[in-house]
């Protein structure tokens, strides 16, 4: 669903970057687990999104997910947060505020001159 | 010689980024914010699966709010059914279609605004596309979210969808006059949600019985205030 969207948004970013004489051969991408992003879906709308263009032919996209993070407003400790458990396991207060787990980046990408 | 692959002729460059995709959406909902902040608008994003009665919520809560203190922005990927319902109760009303896209974005809210005379307003209501996934990840510049979830759509949304969940400030349960006849249980739907979003009020209501909504207009009014 919202993976052409961030296929979109991510060639936006990338296409001004690489002229006709480039190749990419390699996205690297950062999404936080609350970005519910599937990989296959993202994967399937970026080669609608690129189908003949020569500089993403048979680009890979590397996909990183990383854990929901908290921090407890009482006892100030930060941990991941598993299965949206939005209690402190130290101290078991329900006042937590989600400092991880939104992410959507593009970390780093790999081009070859051709 | 190229260092990747060994190969004469291929040379390889690694290109750092660093750089946040959706980052445009969030310094566009940053700026809404700010604009109705100084307007002194209390904006809500109403969210939740299609048919769950988002609609029919704010039909009901309209007259709570005074029909001349509210504005209310309809997200839709096709049509004005829905813009048709609020000018019919005399609502400033704009549509926006999405053709095709399964959530509204602050970059078509803060057009959706210049199209509405904001003159005494204190409510603005955006009732998003219907979709449990998507509107979680766009924040729209509101100073509240609302999910609607029906008692028909059953008991495990919360388990199913839990980032949505987890990122509203209420929970208007629609549709209790069903009850009877569908299986869903109550408690474990509560407990659910009070493991996902703890601190999150939950309101049941009914088209049955308007007058039930009286609460969930109150609960508005008090958090508008502490924003003011
Ligand atoms: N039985 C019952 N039906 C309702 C209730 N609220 C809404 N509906 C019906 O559910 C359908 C979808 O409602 P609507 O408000 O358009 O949903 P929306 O797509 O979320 O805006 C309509 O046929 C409504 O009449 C309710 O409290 N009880
Ligand atoms: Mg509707
Ligand atoms: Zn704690």
């Amino acid at each position: 669903m919202h993976e052409t969207g961030i296929a979109k948004r991510l060639l936006s970013v990338i296409h001004p970057m690489v002229d006709e004489k480039k190749r990419i051969t390699r996205i690297k991408l950062r999404f936080g687990e609350l970005k519910m992003v599937q990989k296959e879906l993202l994967e399937t709308a970026f080669s609608i999104l690129t189908r003949g263009d020569k500089r993403f032919r048979d680009t890979i996209l590397e996909i990183e997910i990383r854990p929901v993070r908290g921090k407890c407003n009482i006892c100030r400790k930060e941990f991941d947060i598993k299965n949206f458990e939005m209690r402190c396991p130290f101290c078991g207060e329900t006042s937590i505020d989600i400092t991880g787990g939104y992410e959507s980046e593009i970390v780093e990408m790999e081009v070859e001159d051709v | 010689m190229c260092d990747e692959c060994g190969c004469e002729e291929h040379k390889h460059e690694v290109i750092t980024l660093e750089e946040n995709i959706l980052k445009d959406n969030d310094v566009r909902a940053a700026e809404n914010r700010a604009f109705f902040r100084e307007k002194e608008i209390f904006a809500v994003n109403i969210t939740g699966s299609p048919g769950s009665g988002k609609t029919t919520f704010l039909e009901m809560l309209i007259p709570h709010l005074g029909k001349d203190n509210i504005a209310i922005i309809e997200g839709d990927l096709e049509g004005d059914v829905d813009s048709c319902r609020m000018e019919s109760l005399g609502v400033r009303t704009v549509q926006i279609n999405t053709k095709g896209a399964c959530h509204l974005n602050a970059h078509l809210v803060s057009h959706a605004i210049e199209k509405l005379d904001l003159n005494g307003i204190k409510y603005l209501f955006v009732e998003n596309v219907g979709n449990l996934i998507c509107p979680t990840f766009f924040d729209l510049g509101e100073e509240m979210r609302i999910i609607i979830s029906s008692v028909p759509e059953g008991d495990d949304k919360p388990v199913k969808y839990p980032p949505m969940f987890a990122s509203g400030n209420m929970l208007i349960l629609t549709k209790i006059d069903l009850l009877p006849h569908i299986s869903f249980n109550r408690e474990k739907f509560r407990d659910e949600l009070s493991r996902i979003n703890p601190n999150m009020p939950v309101f049941e209501v009914t088209s049955r019985k308007p007058e039930m909504v009286i609460p969930v207009a109150e609960a508005i009014k008090k958090q508008s205030k502490e924003k003011r």
